[in-house]
């Protein structure tokens, strides 16, 4: 812990300036997309933001809550269930009401 | 062959912590993971209501685009400065515990108190956000007898002298009674029978803002789900002051420098960082996607 702790505020600071960039780039391609609809393809942005939104959650996680310096078993008991059941949940909820959505507007699925 | 020293120094035998890591510390880090479950689930029904009706769902920057100050349209711009406020906070609370660390109590004491001021702005910008959303435009909207929303964007007379209501929205056309006289321009239907005007206004509400059975902007599972997740992180931000205030007061009522150590800092910062966390999935999935 000791030699870690040396020096540690600039990780601290270097931390803090990715999120802060990758939270203006965010704010900065919702500002421009809402002004310019369409330019950029929606799906591509999507992934973008969701993609971006992860790599923040990882720096929160792996140097501000400090996981990526503990024990691999405490890293693994923590992630998996979350890598686990989040996908999964999201993948039947969405399916499903994408589904949902096809039988309320049945002129969307012709074609 | 002794199995006695066997079990003292195998790290799953009992004479080890095998997480190196204090029980406080693990209960907090458990106790998260639920808890980070739980958004996860809301989301989840959040994306499941938004994808049911993908047609009606308003969209988030054309919702929340007031900014404290400035008039006009600014979406996504106070939202931002939100998400900095708790980023920013979070990085005076790790900075707090850098310190406890190394025993600095005056830093400490410092950085601590900036975290709860980072927080109460916090608090503050979401209720200054809130009560934008319930009071809602000044123009408002109309709900429709089927429950549908729709946004006057003109009412005049055409040149013979006709009333005509003009909409935003395209979706109108579904509407039972308007399948008939209506005019396509654009994005925008037109109704111009005076008749069905006359109809269309007798059974139409006059909604303003938002609250848990209407809302303005578009479906009211919107509302639902923007009060309920927001409140619940909103409600997590509170406590998350209050513990940050109480374990401020025992830092300067040296509770930690009697005790030896400044674990506590850590396991409230857990808590805070947290926090911080589940506004970042929140701004992406209920304000950017």
């Amino acid at each position: 812990m000791g030699a870690h702790a040396e020096g540690s505020t600039k990780k601290i600071w270097v931390v803090f300036f990715i999120l802060l960039i990758v939270t203006a780039v965010e704010v900065g391609l919702g500002i421009y997309n809402s002004e310019n609809p369409g330019v950029i393809n929606w799906t591509l942005l999507k992934w973008t933001f969701i993609i971006l939104t992860l790599f923040k959650a990882y720096y929160i996680v792996s140097e501000f809550m400090h996981l990526g310096h503990e024990r691999k078993g405490l890293i693994w008991s923590l992630a998996l269930p979350m890598v686990i059941l989040v996908p999964y949940l999201l993948y039947i909820l969405l399916t499903e009401a994408s589904y949902v959505f096809g039988t309320m507007h049945p002129e969307s699925l012709v074609g | 062959m002794s199995t006695q020293a066997t079990v003292k120094t195998s790290i799953w035998g009992g004479g080890n912590r095998p997480m190196e890591a204090s029980y406080g510390k693990l209960m907090m880090w458990f106790f998260i993971l639920t808890d980070a479950l739980t958004f996860t689930g809301f989301l989840a029904a959040y994306g499941f209501a938004r994808f049911k009706y993908a047609d009606v769902w308003p969209v988030a920057e054309d919702v929340f685009t007031h900014f404290p100050g400035l008039h006009g349209n600014h979406p996504l711009l106070f939202v931002a400065l939100m998400t900095f406020i708790l980023i920013m906070s979070s990085v005076t609370m790790v900075l707090a515990v850098h310190h406890g660390k190394r025993m600095e109590k005056k830093k400490v004491v410092l950085w601590m108190a900036l975290t709860i001021v980072g927080g109460v702005i916090f608090l503050g910008s979401q209720a200054w956000e809130w009560s934008h959303f319930i009071f809602g435009t000044d123009q408002g909207a109309l709900q429709l007898a089927d429950g549908s929303i729709a946004h006057l964007f003109e009412a005049r007379q055409d040149i013979v002298g006709r009333n005509l209501l003009i909409f935003q929205e395209a979706g109108l056309i579904q509407n039972g009674a308007l399948t008939t006289d209506v005019l396509k321009i654009g994005e925008e239907v037109m109704v111009s029978d005076p008749s069905k005007v006359k109809a269309l206004m007798a059974t139409a509400d006059q909604i303003y803002g938002a609250n848990l059975s209407a809302n303005e902007y578009g479906h009211p599972l919107f509302a639902d789900f923007f009060f309920f997740i927001t409140g619940f992180h909103g409600f997590h931000v509170f406590t998350g002051v209050l513990i940050n205030v109480i374990i401020f007061v025992n830092v300067l009522r040296d509770t930690y420098e009697k005790r030896g150590h400044y674990e506590m800092i850590e396991k409230v910062g857990l808590y805070w960082h947290f926090v911080d966390l589940v506004w970042v999935f929140v701004f992406t999935f209920f304000y950017l996607v």
